[in-house]
């Protein structure tokens, strides 16, 4: 009987160290995987946000955010993925930080519609007064998610 | 949105560049489309409209909080017939402003905030906008960042950016904590770094 109950809390024992090991490995594996994600890029359809070869130095989509993501020039797999339009990006999970120019995507020329949205946050009238087709060639998209606005083209 | 070619006369029958992408606009003397042939198929003939009509047909309220200007060349047309009696405007940017266009801005009280990129795109404000310096401080930060690509701006931060190959000063250029040496006057776009820095008390940057 006391032989039986020393097997059974051996067993015991070493299933609960599997099951702990187990877990802290899957925990790993799958920390690792969510590191690593292909991601379209969702700034083609903006010239200037357009994901493109940096012959320079590496490429890189060229959001606000460029600093934290991009991969070096050297990532074959990366440039197949480009190529085929995807990316691969290495994305920054670690702790909390600021990004340069926040968290809004501009469509301007020049970054005009982040500096708007900085200076006046809340709901207001813009009027967007171009020499183009304003369907073809809008210069602040974003803008109408905040403030009332309307173009003139 | 509205189609409408907005000018300083009415009913004026003027040729009108549609074929060339980002870059159309009035095909006149002035005009970034000055040389455009007008038998070229993409230009077409329009009549213009008044501003002040073509706002009250679409009930634009009496404060606009931002007008962008880009229209190639005819900004001058547009601003010197704007009606700022019945509209008040707390900022514009306006993409290679003329010295008649930063004269009519220095009557209506404006501030330059600071020029983005390398095309002389100037954002102004309205010293009657409600707060006005917090409103100024954080546009002229944001400016800092952008053309410094830094992340934490200090008041040290906040200074013009030489143009090298230029020789211009960009970015900010009359910073908020430096006002009573500059919001009289309205500076051009091509002003060189020198003259900004001299206007603002300072002989060099550190």
């Amino acid at each position: 009987m006391s032989t039986n109950a020393q097997i059974l809390r051996v067993f015991a024992k070493r299933t609960i160290g599997f099951l702990f090991i187990s877990c802290i490995l899957c925990s790993y594996i799958l920390l690792q995987y969510s590191q690593e994600i292909l991601v379209y890029p969702r700034f083609a359809h903006s010239n200037k946000n357009r994901a493109g070869l940096n012959q320079d130095t590496e490429f890189l989509i060229s959001s606000p955010c460029a600093d934290f993501v991009k991969a070096p020039k050297d990532d074959e797999a990366a440039v197949v993925h480009y190529r085929q339009g995807w990316k691969t990006l290495h994305m920054y999970v670690g702790p909390e930080i600021t990004c340069s120019i926040d968290s809004f995507e501009s469509f301007s020329q020049v970054n005009q519609d982040t500096v708007i949205h900085t200076m006046f946050p809340s709901r207001g009238y813009f009027i967007d007064l171009a020499a183009n087709a304003g369907s073809t060639y809008p210069t602040h998209i974003p803008l109408k998610d905040t403030v009332v606005g309307m173009d003139f083209a | 949105m509205a189609a409408a070619v907005i000018s300083n006369s009415k009913d004026e029958l003027i040729h009108f560049s549609l074929g060339n992408g980002a870059f159309g606009g009035i095909v006149a003397p002035g005009a970034d489309n000055s040389k455009v042939d007008v038998r070229n198929a993409g230009v077409k003939q329009f009549y213009t409209v008044n501003t002040y009509e073509t706002f009250k047909k679409f009930s634009v309220p009496a404060t606009i909080q931002y007008i962008s200007l880009d229209v190639e060349g005819a900004e001058e047309s547009i601003i010197e017939s704007f009606p700022f009696d019945a509209y008040t405007v707390l900022a514009f940017t306006i993409e290679r402003p003329s010295k008649k266009v930063l004269e009519i801005l220095e009557l209506q009280n404006f501030v330059e905030v600071g020029i983005l990129g390398n095309f002389g795109d100037t954002m102004y404000l309205n010293k009657r906008t409600p707060k006005f310096i917090e409103v100024l401080k954080k546009g002229q930060i944001q400016i800092t960042k952008i053309e410094k690509k830094i992340v934490e701006v200090t008041e040290e931060d906040i200074f013009p950016v030489r143009n090298v190959r230029k020789s211009r000063a960009q970015g900010v250029r009359c910073p908020y904590h430096k006002l009573d040496h500059c919001h009289k006057t309205l500076l051009h776009y091509t002003a060189t770094y020198e003259t900004v820095l001299k206007r603002l008390g300072l002989k060099k940057v550190t």
